[in-house]
């Protein structure tokens, strides 16, 4: 994260938590706490799972801050709660597939689908939220990671692909594939915001 | 599933202008808060974490002193006790000089001799104890060593050759 003002940048605050300021780290935490929560929730389907996951995370990179020396916090930050996830999802590989869909996510997915309110209503936003969450939920474990990954830490594709270690085609196919899943699940809601959107950017390129 | 796709340039501008539209929407529909006793242990943590580096320094000094004064202690143990053998052995010395003074006999240093002096007063004495084994004396086989370096007679000095018998050289 770049400074923007007097913003501190990431990597400022973790060195001035090096230099014993823990207030610094807190606002570090502040700053990803809601973002690497819910990639975590929505990565693991339940909350003890995430919380457990996203504590060692700050843990680590309590432990290891001295090891960060350049380059952007959230990529590391994120890399750490993946690899955190990967372990955690391994142990539980006996009674749950990683590569299968989440009944649970699935089963609210239709259901929402099946129930679709008007698109009037569903531009409320937090009826938008909540068809975004579920379509989320929906998405393949590697196409849900792709997509969250893009749309949450905002990091590019180059940098998630080296992330992952995979190919940039590879990141870039996952992505494409997750929008088409969200254009399907959301269908006129997706419209109608991509319409709002492209009027909203002409609007603003206007002088 | 195959998710590899040879997406040209234009479908990577596309994918970032929509998922950099999507980003509000989703930070809204999926970011959740932690708990706040996950967020007080991490915060416990971090503090514990920043305390820590400052006692390891103090460790490190302290261990850094210890050290330091081991060092110098063992040092001025091993200078004290080079320095009191060497008395102790001075003294040693004193004593054995003293009783050679009772005794008769001083112990005096030799006056210092040039390598040729030493040279031939040991050349002297090795030729004095053969003689004297041989039960010979000395006094008159030994020419001081001023009256070797003179000059011989050349008939003497023929003759003694001759005596040696060598190969190739006539009597007379």
């Amino acid at each position: 994260m770049t400074a923007s003002g007097d913003r501190p940048t990431d990597a400022q605050l973790l060195r001035d938590y090096e230099r014993g300021n823990v207030q610094a780290f807190d606002e570090l935490v502040a700053r990803y706490k809601g973002a690497l929560h819910g990639y975590l929730r929505s990565m693991t389907g339940n909350t003890a799972d995430a919380e457990d996951i996203f504590q060692e995370t700050w843990l680590r990179v309590i432990r290891n801050s001295r090891s960060f020396r350049s380059g952007a916090f959230n990529a590391w930050l994120w890399c750490i709660a993946r690899n955190l996830l990967i372990d955690r999802l391994r142990r539980l590989r006996p009674t749950v597939s990683l590569n299968d869909e989440s009944g649970e996510g699935s089963a609210l997915g239709d259901s929402l689908a099946a129930t679709a309110p008007d698109p009037a209503t569903q531009m409320a936003t937090e009826d938008l939220a909540r068809l975004i969450a579920a379509a989320v939920a929906e998405l393949p474990p590697d196409l849900r990671d792709m997509f969250l990954l893009r749309t949450q830490t905002g990091l590019s594709f180059a940098e998630i692909a080296k992330m992952r270690k995979v190919p940039l085609n590879t990141a870039l196919g996952r992505m494409h594939y997750a929008m088409q899943h969200m254009r399907r699940k959301l269908g006129p809601v997706w419209a109608t915001r991509q319409a709002e959107n492209d009027l909203d950017g002409n609007k603003g390129k206007k002088p | 599933m195959k998710t590899t796709l040879q997406a040209p340039i234009e479908d990577i501008r596309e994918l970032d202008r929509t998922a950099d539209r999507l980003m509000p929407l989703v930070h809204q529909a999926c970011d959740s808060e932690p708990s706040p006793t996950v967020l007080a242990a991490i915060h416990a943590a971090a503090e514990r974490q920043a305390r820590q580096p400052r006692r390891i320094i103090f460790f490190r000094l302290e261990y850094a002193a210890a050290a330091v004064l081991a060092i110098t202690l063992t040092s001025w143990l091993m200078a004290h006790h080079v320095g009191a053998q060497a008395k102790a052995y001075a003294c040693q010395r004193q004593t054995l000089d003293d009783a050679m003074f009772l005794c008769g006999q001083e112990n005096v240093p030799a006056a210092p001799t040039t390598a040729k002096n030493q040279k031939s007063a040991s050349r002297e004495e090795l030729a004095r104890r053969l003689l004297t084994l041989q039960g010979l004396d000395a006094e008159p086989v030994l020419m001081p060593e001023t009256a070797a370096e003179q000059p011989v007679p050349s008939s003497i000095d023929s003759q003694s050759h001759n005596m040696h018998g060598l190969p190739g050289q006539t009597r007379g």
